[in-house]
């Protein structure tokens, strides 16, 4: 028995078939048979390991179909890790398979050179410019730039900063969402934190969650290379899913510097309400928002009350709670371009939940959630903004106590509904 | 069963029938250890599905399993190899509340906390409420006779079915009960199916009885130096004509187990915690919580707390809700036995239990419903160690032996499934059995029903 086989028969023994899960998983709420649910995945492992059943395309398809939104993790009263076995049946799967050919394309050919991702990006962006569009969940590929957010971003050198850190970009606000990463350095400015941008790649997740156990190695080692030398107090991220695959490089890969490069990592509103702790008084800002909590910051990385203390803070903004606020949207990386219908579902209820509070914008914490969340709101036609923290915050820092409104915050934001061009 | 499988889907569609090697794999458990993998599953959505299901299996002669949320804890759901699940969770539509009569009516699959929500929101009440209501269905709760913490003050899911529908072993659907309280045209078959365990027949749609929501309640808990103090003041509050909602013991182990998970500061010297939860207006409540507090004195309390806020009483129940996440740190495995005894027996059940755990080297944390007597002995053992195991069922039997010597019965409200059916026998004699074995031969002449469940005799 291997180490990973003992650790995956480890959270398999602590399964008591109870069928709690059944309540909390999104997909199986959505699926409806057993087979779909949290309980179901932890017993397939199983009969992979004792050799009951084989690595089959259904079975592939049932672990393909987990979101990795641990909200069965959270739920479950024995805290079996089924987001670990989920991976470690994809990772055994490729083991022994190997990677379909356009997803080895991708993860090993694109993923791990930062000029291929870029291109990458650039044909998107090249393509969406065309007003072309080939299939209805091209919705989810959006608004690619065209040059990566560090070779455009300028950052100040501070006189006296108070701490140095090293800012994680993410392929999202790289690629994506720039106004994100300016808002990240403005608040750090403003804070008297010095930023560097240290080269840096692709966190690893989503070679992660395809089971390609090679290349998140690849990646790991060379961030954690690249990071470590620029010698930072801090790694920071905006993105709540690279801030979870930083954070478990780790545990991943038990190496002094690798554990040190993790205990150095903290999300952009952690840092500012327990690093900084006080944080400078902010314009007014007299909206209603409701709070989306992304599964990699909530139960990835235990951050859920900060956030809401950063929306606390700015005078005159209130936060309507919706329903189900930790419930997944359904993006979960690829997740929406590969199971697209499933998805969907499962991102109109968090659409309907929205509504329901009648805010007139959503704040998240993570750009990929917000991408998939601007899509379900613009499909269901509802046209309010979804902006990260950190944009609603940098917006507030502006003048003191300066009266805000939504649609300043909108157009200094680029936050307007996205406009029909794709 | 490549053959079997095409008749169904021609009779469902394709889209409701499942086969391959990994969909019956993940039908092949319920809450418990036991496993067996069916040949295929179906779910379908209506009535009529469910008859031509059953129809087709009985003319072919294979065995079917009907099967709700999988969260039995008896192996009632656990599929005798090769037979043919039905799973009724697509059937989940409330048909109707009615509130002048206060009657609901729904189908099978229906998560039970739902209907709770849906009746609670028209101010009214669902009370049967096992601690899976989160996701049991409230077919598996008729077909196991679910309990729950309100037992005591409120009864089981038996008293609150009033009518049934029901597909029977050759695919016809007969109504029995109806959608009155009184009823009394022929036999109860109602009360015949209630706790069938799937034995009898298929139940596809239920009447049931609501009552109206109780307006306030309240929590008090009280610490107690022995299970004697514990079991009189249980004893003397329900003399004194107080029936709380929820009457909930811990034992010394359960105690330890929750402290060393919450940190709550729990105390580590007592034997025994209650917790109770009195409701009705919310005039009566200081009267009750008066009663109980001085009750709880008088049999020797070392402490007795009373939630003055809603807070306050979420906080007291916190321990007892981690109960099963707590016991859980000390063994990966945890068997769930429901031996139940008259309140009086209670003391000598617990002390007879931790017996038995000292003789057969066992880890038994003891909590549960003591206001019926209904206690959870939770045997914490590693099921990856075939010794720990032996032992463990060594001692089940034992436990069994002592609840029915003390007057009580198998099972409160898990049901009999494949687990305990080596015992029946023991609790009602053989004639006892016999009327049973009976009953089932005029309802399923094939026996294609369940098999093997409540009477055993077939290896799974
Ligand atoms: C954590 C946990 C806590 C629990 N707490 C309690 C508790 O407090 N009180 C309590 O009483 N039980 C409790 N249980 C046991 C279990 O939840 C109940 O027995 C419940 O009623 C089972 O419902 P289910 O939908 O999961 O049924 P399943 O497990 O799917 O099936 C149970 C039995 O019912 C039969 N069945 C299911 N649906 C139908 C139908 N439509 N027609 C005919 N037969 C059918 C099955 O064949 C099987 O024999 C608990 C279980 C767990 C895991
Ligand atoms: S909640 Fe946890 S222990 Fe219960 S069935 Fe799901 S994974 Fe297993
Ligand atoms: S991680 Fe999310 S999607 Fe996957 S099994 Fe758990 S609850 Fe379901």
């Amino acid at each position: 028995m291997n180490d990973d086989v003992g650790a995956a028969k480890y959270q398999i023994n602590r399964c008591s078939k109870c069928g709690s899960c059944r309540e909390v998983c999104p997909v199986f709420s959505e699926m409806g048979g057993e087979p779909w649910v949290a309980r179901a995945r932890v017993q397939l492992a199983n009969a992979a390991i004792e050799g009951q059943l084989g690595f089959s395309r259904r079975f592939k398809e049932i672990m393909e179909s987990c979101l990795l939104c641990k909200a069965c993790v959270t739920h479950c009263p024995n805290g079996v890790r089924v987001d670990k076995l989920v991976l470690w049946a994809r990772q055994e799967a490729v083991r022994k398979q190997g990677l379909p050919f356009i997803k080895k394309s991708i993860l090993r050919n694109v993923l791990r050179y930062n000029h291929r991702l870029e291109l990458f990006a650039r044909v998107l962006a090249a393509y969406r410019a065309t007003g072309l569009r080939l299939s209805k969940r091209e919705g989810l590929l959006l608004p690619a730039r065209t040059a990566p957010f560090g070779r455009l971003a300028h950052i100040k050198k501070l006189e006296k900063p108070s701490l140095l850190v090293a800012y994680f970009t993410g392929c999202m606000t790289r690629y994506v969402y720039h106004q994100t990463g300016q808002a990240v350095l403005d608040v750090l400015e403003k804070n008297n934190v010095q930023v560097v941008l240290p080269g840096q790649y692709c966190c690893g997740m989503p070679a992660l969650a395809a089971g390609d156990s090679q290349t998140v190695r690849e990646l790991a080692r060379r961030n954690v290379e690249s990071i470590m030398k620029a010698g930072v107090d801090y790694i920071i991220t905006d993105c709540a899913t690279c801030g979870e695959m930083l954070k478990n490089y780790g545990e991943m890969f038990p190496e002094d510097t690798v554990r040190d490069f993790s205990n150095r990592v903290q999300d952009i509103s952690f840092f500012l309400v327990h690093t900084i702790g006080t944080l400078p008084k902010t314009g007014e800002l007299p909206l209603v928002v409701t709070y989306h909590d992304p599964c990699h910051l909530k139960r990835g990385q235990g951050i859920w009350s900060e956030p809401r203390k950063i929306l606390a803070g700015i005078p005159g903004l209130s936060l309507k709670e919706m329903a189900e606020s930790d419930r997944c949207c359904g993006s979960a990386g690829s997740f929406g371009l590969t199971h697209y219908d499933l998805s969907m579902k499962i991102l109109r209820r968090k659409i309907e939940n929205i509504r329901a509070t009648g805010a007139q914008a959503v704040v998240t914490g993570c750009p990929s959630c917000r991408l998939q969340i601007e899509y379900g709101l613009k499909e269901e036609g509802i046209f309010i903004p979804v902006m990260h923290t950190v944009d609603l915050l940098s917006q507030v820092y502006g003048p003191a106590n300066a009266s805000l409104s939504l649609p300043s915050v909108c157009q200094r934001q680029e936050l307007v509904a996205p406009t029909a061009n794709n | 069963m490549k053959n079997l499988a095409k008749h169904l889907k021609r009779i469902l569609g394709k889209e409701k029938v499942f086969h391959t090697p990994e969909d019956c794999l993940c039908y092949s458990y319920d809450g418990t250890f036991k496993t067996g993998i069916p040949g295929v599953v179906v779910r379908p959505s209506s009535t009529e599905e469910v008859a031509a299901v059953v129809k087709l299996a009985s003319q072919e002669g294979i065995p079917v399993v009907p099967r709700g949320a999988g969260t039995g804890l008896s192996g009632g759901a656990v599929p005798l190899e090769g037979s043919l699940v039905i799973d009724l969770t697509a059937m989940n539509r409330i048909v109707k509340i009615d509130p002048a009569e206060m009657l609901a009516v729904v189908e099978p699959g229906v998560i039970t906390a739902h209907l709770h929500k849906k009746v609670e929101n028209m101010g009214l009440f669902y009370p049967p409420d096992p601690s899976s209501a989160n996701v049991s269905t409230i077919g598996g709760n008729i077909a196991e006779c679910a309990g729950g913490p309100r037992g005591l003050k409120y009864g089981v899911t038996r008293d609150y079915v009033l009518g049934l529908e029901v597909v029977l072993a050759g695919g016809e659907v007969i109504q029995c009960g109806g959608e009155t309280i009184k009823n009394v045209s022929g036999y109860d078959l109602c009360g015949l199916f209630v706790g069938s365990e799937g034995t009898l027949g298929i139940i596809t749609r239920a009447n049931l009885r609501l009552l109206p929501k109780p307006q306030a309640r309240q929590t008090i808990r009280a610490d107690f130096k022995t299970i004697e103090g514990a079991a009189g003041t249980i004893t003397a509050i329900i003399g004194a004509g107080v029936i709380p909602a929820a009457l909930e013991l811990m034992d010394d182990v359960t105690i330890r187990c929750v402290e060393n998970f919450l940190r709550t500061g729990l105390p580590l010297d007592v034997e025994a915690i209650l917790l109770m939860e009195v409701d009705g207006p919310a005039v009566s409540l200081p009267g009750q919580v008066r009663t109980i507090a001085a009750l709880c004195r008088q049999h020797g309390a070392a402490r007795v707390k009373v939630a003055e806020t809603e807070a306050e009483g979420v906080e007291l129940w916190r321990a007892r809700k981690a109960v099963s996440p707590a016991v859980v740190q000390v063994k990966p495995t945890k068997i769930s036995e429901d031996a139940t005894v008259p309140r009086k027996n209670i003391p000598a059940m617990i002390r007879g239990i931790k017996e038995i755990a000292r003789k057969h080297n066992l880890v038994i944390a003891i909590f549960g419903h003591a206001g019926d007597g209904n206690l959870h002995p939770n045997i914490l053992v590693d099921k990856s160690n075939p010794e720990e195991m032996e032992r463990a069922e060594a001692a089940i039997e034992e436990m069994f032996r002592l609840a029915l010597s003390l007057g009580g019965t198998l099972s409160g409200e898990h049901g009999i499934g494949l687990l305990k059916a080596p015992f029946l026998e023991m609790e009602f004699g053989r004639a006892g059995v016999a009327v049973m074995r009976r009953i089932k031969e005029a309802l399923d002449p094939p026996g294609i029903l369940n098999p093997g469940k409540i009477f055993g005799g077939i290896s799974s």
